[in-house]
């Protein structure tokens, strides 16, 4: 039954966005540093854009007087810089929503002929990190399995969208019998990976030079899928962290927005302080259906392109705010001090734009740029060239750097772009 | 326009029929017409991407040829030189391009003898899914599990766009454990034949006594039926009213009730919803009237789906009274739906275990154990013996060939560890049927090709054939045709051809095509505000899934020619539809061909409400998005897009300015002008159809009524607009030709059916073969059109060419 869920149980249900002290019991985690905190990247895209005249100040630096939409991060100031005047070259794509595939990625012209994706900064980062976490990354959704996050070889990697799986993923055991029938599929998985290597190989002796690529990367694809499954085996053997927090209920109807957006942004903190991955990712989808809000009457995505309709963008203001109040209420959680004083937000740059810059023209210039805490000096807001564009991949380069990824360049980048 | 004007590939063939053998003196013409006029703005100091001093002139480096032959389109299509500059001595142009399309060409022909012309390529989503339901006789979603295709600007099954990682190797191994789960049914006997019994259940119970505040009392009982007044997912949901659905399989649900106190047309409808997977369907819809109707439909259930019995159309009271508040719901006046009896019998299988799991495990019986609560194999030799049936009797279906002993040995092998560490016998059988699911030979079309040259093997045809028109792999009947090595013989291909076609396989073939070419597949990619066109529903929205459909499928069966896809004199609709369109005496809710008028602006595809519906954004229309669908879509002849750093149009909708005013800039600014003269006529014409395909002559716009939510269920249960600024449908094609309407412009299109009938057979081509039409294949397509007069070919015929030509015989 699709009975709305008032934001109230949501909270509740999730258990999570309350306090954190509990976090601070948890089990050591395996393979983390114990004594230096890891560094921890979110990257978060609201699909539809955030209307620019609400967002971007006139005035520049530290003193800009705030806009209608910076208001509700009025306590953060200190904590984030907005950027303006960024954006990935050449996005021209098939359709106009078509870079929602390439905002971590930079990758040109998407879905016009022969487009191939590749992959997306936070999986650069996460492929860095593999082995120090029992999820290189974690990947959200806010309400369909699409998600923004590419591996190397340019494909999706699907978005968890139902906290209760997410939550049941990183923390529940499960059953003996379940652990068991894990652990013999997992070593079912392995032997069966190992004969198809083995058709791959012999297959590959059989046919001409341009057939090979294709079952070369079938290989390499299942020596990748192979070393995960060793992993994910290893991993099964260690107990998950406890953390103590009831599985959060899911909410189905895809009219709760908000709900849903601010579920999924409850776990991000004990994700993070479990240290069962350093790279979240997630997305903040058209949910394809009037939003459950106040005020609102129509769709999210009708409403992005508001025509210069004054009814229509203060409906979409309406949308947008509630966006950004769960964005506002995730940098609380991320900023509460731990008894040893020490705060999460400290440790995780925080990314949050969009991969529209105008979404009534779905114009992908321009984009709405905010990045919060990773140990910056933040308080900003900093304008480049709004008629000629500074590459975003340059920030992500400098996100990346400091993930200790040992890298000048990502995708389109023409340098390093210093957040300081 | 630009597509009436003679489309310069048309001359290729005439132009390689004459060809000399001097080439060396042409190369010095291609040299002279550079210098005479490109070399001015495509030097080294160029501002544009191409500097022809650069560019090398080894057409076998492949990204050399490739800018050669997009050289070659832009001159022979005239858009280069740009017509702003002097116009190029056309002797000198004909033979310079004639050196380049034979150079071209030759070089193209000899890379596709050499390598062949198409890659290996992996089984699409989609097609992995009708792999597995047809290797293991399931039905439930398999490609859901497996990653979304890239988007490349071409069919999900073009090899060299194809991408492959880890992600889908897990995906696989995922995918191919749920089907076994599925394939392997051992439990008790689920087989059942019950009443849903909705007007005695316990849960219906509440619903007649809450107040409307708490959910209750919008339905009633009458006797031993129920009667409803809204569609709603809650009241009448199965698993709630006491019905589990025991395994995954195929049930017949037989539905009998009327409308109650009808004043029009009534829809009775029955909806699927699964809570976990987040999905909703409409199963079937039946138009209803105050007879008691008896009706029935065979659909796929999962245990965790549930369905439910709905509304659909329904008029509020004479007094525009609703039913939340016109209560108690017995004496409401508005229209309804009277349910009498809902009956369920399945899953529909003739024994049990289920023929799928027998046939996996061929020489196996199945005994009944613990008084029926599961059953056991009983093994009549060794459990390795078994395994290696199961193996031998699985691969060759999958690898679509003869599987060898040391194969079958190998397989078999895999399943001895777990045997011998007691996991028992079917446990350890999945291991090597998993392998089998995964293997790159299931995976992956070889396109093998006869030692002797590059046509395809049987099987390897066998193999094409199959995912052409069914999307699976071949049937028993081709692979001995294939084993027997006479397949490849004209007549038996062409009789397979005819099987196949009327095999209800094919509809995958027209469902998926169409999903891809026509767009078909992003209906939902954008929601219409509900208040403005109230009347667009599932019903609606299937119906007109349905049209383009079954009107395609028409043609095929029919043979009918290509000029249909741009005007034709009939359509296929049902009483929703033909509502919709405003077609009188169109009854009940089957699809039909329907004769239209000789004034109607129905007929082709561009009149139907789906294509409005996918080229529609949202709320509105744009000519931009409908125009380059008629050239990009229809007519294959892609613009350009924009270049960089041009500006988007950002729309202002508030009444002032129509959609017109805005591209005004379009024709008024010459960087514009080059591409949208072409691209804006089209969608133009096509501004008389609405965001869902009604035929309109004002724009619609908000009233600005108070919105509050309405009924679901309820015809026009919201509605706000009134008429806003006149539509104008009228325009001038690029090649001068003005037009009043989209019937006048369909008669101009009409002069580019040979171009359709291009565009259909190239896409045929890449669909079928897995790679794109290239320079040296557009000669054949070229004989295939040139066997009619003016294009004029039939569907049905295509099909068999594109069977019959190189490209879809040779690698």
């Amino acid at each position: 039954m699709h009975s709305p869920i008032s934001r109230r149980t949501v909270l509740q249900a999730s258990g999570v966005a309350l306090s954190l002290p509990f976090l601070e019991v948890m089990n050591p985690t395996f393979g983390s540093e114990q004594n230096e905190q890891p560094k921890r990247m979110v990257m978060i895209c609201s699909a539809l854009g955030l209307l620019p005249e609400a967002l971007f100040p006139d005035t520049t630096g530290t003193n800009y007087e705030s806009t209608e939409y910076l208001n509700l991060l009025k306590k953060h100031r200190s904590d984030f810089t907005l950027y303006s005047g960024l954006s990935h070259p050449d996005q021209t794509g098939k359709e106009p929503h078509d870079t929602e595939m390439t905002f971590l990625t930079a990758a040109i012209n998407p879905g016009l002929g022969g487009f191939k994706n590749t992959i997306s900064v936070d999986q650069m980062a996460a492929m860095h990190l593999a082995q120090e976490t029992r999820f290189p990354s974690i990947v959200l959704g806010s309400n369909t399995r699409e998600s923004q996050s590419y591996d190397s070889n340019g494909v999706m990697l699907p978005a968890d969208c139902r906290p209760s799986k997410v939550f049941s993923k990183l923390f529940l055991a499960g059953t003996a019998a379940e652990q068991r029938k894990q652990k013999q599929r997992l070593a079912e998985g392995r032997s069966i990976l190992d004969a198809v290597g083995d058709q791959t190989k012999s297959l590959n002796r059989r046919v001409s030079g341009s057939d090979r690529k294709q079952l070369d990367e079938y290989f390499e694809a299942i020596r990748a899928a192979e070393k995960d499954l060793a992993i994910s085996d290893e991993w099964l053997a260690r107990p998950k962290p406890k953390v103590d927090a009831k599985v959060p209920t899911d909410i189905l109807d895809s009219s709760e927005l908000i709900g849903k957006t601010e579920a999924l942004f409850n776990l991000i903190p004990l994700i993070l302080q479990t240290d069962s991955t350093r790279v979240v990712s997630f997305m903040i989808q058209d949910h394809s259906s009037v939003p459950n809000i106040a005020g609102v009457k129509a769709g999210h995505h009708p409403l992005s392109h508001h025509g210069q309709d004054p009814a229509k963008i203060a409906q979409l203001k309406i949308i947008e705010s509630g966006i950004l109040t769960t964005f506002s209420n995730f940098l609380s959680q991320l900023g509460q001090r731990s008894e040893a004083g020490t705060r999460l937000l400290d440790d995780t740059a925080v990314l949050f734009g969009s991969n529209l810059g105008n979404a009534n023209a779905h114009d992908p210039k321009n984009l709405p740029i905010l990045v919060a805490g990773g140990g910056y000096q933040h308080g900003r807001y900093v304008a480049h060239n709004r008629h000629d564009n500074t590459p975003l991949s340059n920030l992500f380069v400098t996100l990346l750097q400091r993930m200790d990824v040992e890298t000048d360049r990502f995708a389109t980048s023409t340098g390093a772009l210093a957040i300081t | 326009m630009r597509v009436a004007r003679r489309p310069a590939r048309i001359g290729f063939v005439f132009l390689a029929t004459l060809l000399g053998n001097c080439l060396a003196s042409r190369a010095d013409e291609l040299e002279r017409l550079i210098q005479a006029s490109c070399i001015d703005c495509h030097d080294e100091n160029t501002e544009t991407r191409l500097d022809l001093t650069k560019l090398g002139r080894n057409f076998k480096e492949p990204d050399t040829f490739q800018k050669w032959v997009k050289l070659m389109d832009r001159v022979a299509t005239g858009e280069m030189p740009p017509e702003s500059e002097p116009r190029p001595n056309p002797t000198l142009q004909a033979e310079a391009l004639k050196f380049l399309n034979r150079t071209l060409t030759d070089v193209n022909r000899e890379q596709q003898q050499k390598k062949g012309r198409v890659p290996s390529r992996r089984l699409s989503r989609q097609e992995y899914e009708h792999t597995l339901h047809d290797l293991l006789g399931i039905g439930g979603g398999i490609a859901r599990y497996l990653p979304p295709e890239t988007k490349s600007g071409s069919f999900d099954v073009v090899s060299v766009t194809q991408d492959m990682s880890s992600v889908h190797v897990k995906a696989i191994l995922k995918a191919a454990d749920i089907a076994l789960d599925e394939a392997i049914q051992i439990g008790p006997n689920p087989q059942m034949r019950r009443e849903l019994d909705y007007p005695n259940s316990k849960y219906m119970q509440m619903w007649f006594e809450r107040p409307v505040r708490n959910g209750g009392g919008t339905l009633f009982r009458d006797n031993n039926d129920l009667i409803i007044f809204r569609g709603d997912n809650y009241n009448l949901r199965s698993d709630a009213n006491g019905l589990r659905i025991p395994i995954a399989g195929d049930y017949r649900i037989h539905v009998m009730g009327s409308a109650y106190q009808p004043r029009s047309s009534v829809t009775m409808s029955l909806r699927r919803q699964n809570d976990t997977l987040g999905e909703s369907e409409l199963f079937a819809a039946w138009d209803v009237d105050q007879e008691i109707r008896s009706v029935s439909t065979i659909k796929y259930l999962r245990p965790d789906d549930y369905f439910y019995v709905s509304a659909d159309e329904l008029e509020p009271a004479p007094d525009g009274q609703v039913i939340y508040n016109s209560q108690p719901a017995r004496q409401f006046k508005g229209e309804g739906v009277r349910i009498r009896k809902v009956m369920i019998e399945g899953p529909l299988e003739s024994t049990w275990p289920p023929s799928r799991t027998r046939e996996l495990f061929p020489g196996i019986q199945w005994k009944a154990k613990a008084g029926g609560r599961y059953y056991e194999p009983v093994t009549t030799k060794s459990h390795d013996e078994h395994i290696r049936d199961a193996v031998a009797s699985l691969a060759p279906r999958a690898y679509r060939r003869p599987v060898t002993e040391q194969e079958i040995s190998e397989l078999t092998q895999r399943a001895i560890p777990s045997l011998r560490a007691n996991h028992g016998f079917l446990a350890s059988a999945r291991i090597p049927l998993k392998a089998i699911l995964v293997s790159p030979e299931t995976l992956f079309l070889m396109n093998e090709t006869s030692p002797a040259g590059a046509s395809l093997t049987d099987q390897a045809l066998a193999s094409r054939l199959s995912y052409f028109l069914w999307r699976s792999p071949p049937d028993q009947e081709l692979i001995q045709l294939a084993d027997k090595g006479i397949l490849s013989d004209q007549n038996i291909l062409d009789q397979q051809i005819s099987r196949m076609l009327s095999d209800e396989r094919s509809d995958r073939f027209i469902n998926e095509f169409l999903d891809q070419w026509l767009d078909l597949e992003s209906i939902d990619a954008t929601t219409p505000d509900a208040y403005l066109f109230p009347e667009y529903d599932d019903v609606l929205r299937r119906a007109m899934l349905a049209e383009t459909r079954l009107f395609f499928k028409h043609l095929i069966e029919e043979n009918l020619s290509v000029a249909n896809l741009i005007d034709s004199d009939f359509t296929f609709l049902n009483r929703k539809l033909a509502e919709h369109y405003g077609i009188p005496n169109v009854h009940g809710e089957a699809m039909r061909k329907v004769a239209l008028d000789a004034d109607s602006v129905r007929g082709g595809i561009l009149t139907h409400a789906s294509i409005a519906k996918v080229t529609a954004n949202g709320s509105v229309t744009t000519p931009v998005k409908r125009g380059s669908f008629v050239i990009s879509n229809l007519l294959g002849l892609p613009p350009n897009p924009p270049p960089p750093g041009v500006g988007s149009i950002d729309p202002d909708t508030r009444g002032a300015t129509t959609i017109r005013d805005t591209l005004k800039k379009h024709q008024s600014e010459q960087t514009c002008a080059a591409c949208h003269s072409k691209i804006d006529p089209p969608g133009f014409a096509m501004e008389c159809f609405d965001p869902v395909g009604s035929y309109r002559e004002h724009y619609r716009v908000s009233k600005g009524i108070v919105r509050t939510g309405g009924v679901a269920g309820l015809r026009f249960s919201h509605k706000d607009y009134r008429d806003g600024q006149k539509v104008d449908c009228s325009g001038i094609t690029s090649d001068g030709r003005k037009f009043s309407d989209i019937r006048d412009f369909k008669t101009h299109l009409l002069h580019s059916k040979k171009q359709v009938a291009r565009n259909l057979i190239s896409n045929l081509i890449s669909y079928s073969t897995g790679a794109e039409i290239q320079v040296a294949d557009r000669e054949v397509v070229e004989q295939i059109l040139d066997q009619t007069d003016d294009g004029d070919l039939g569907l049905r015929e295509i099909i068999y060419q594109v069977v019959h030509c190189r490209m879809f015989r040779e690698q």
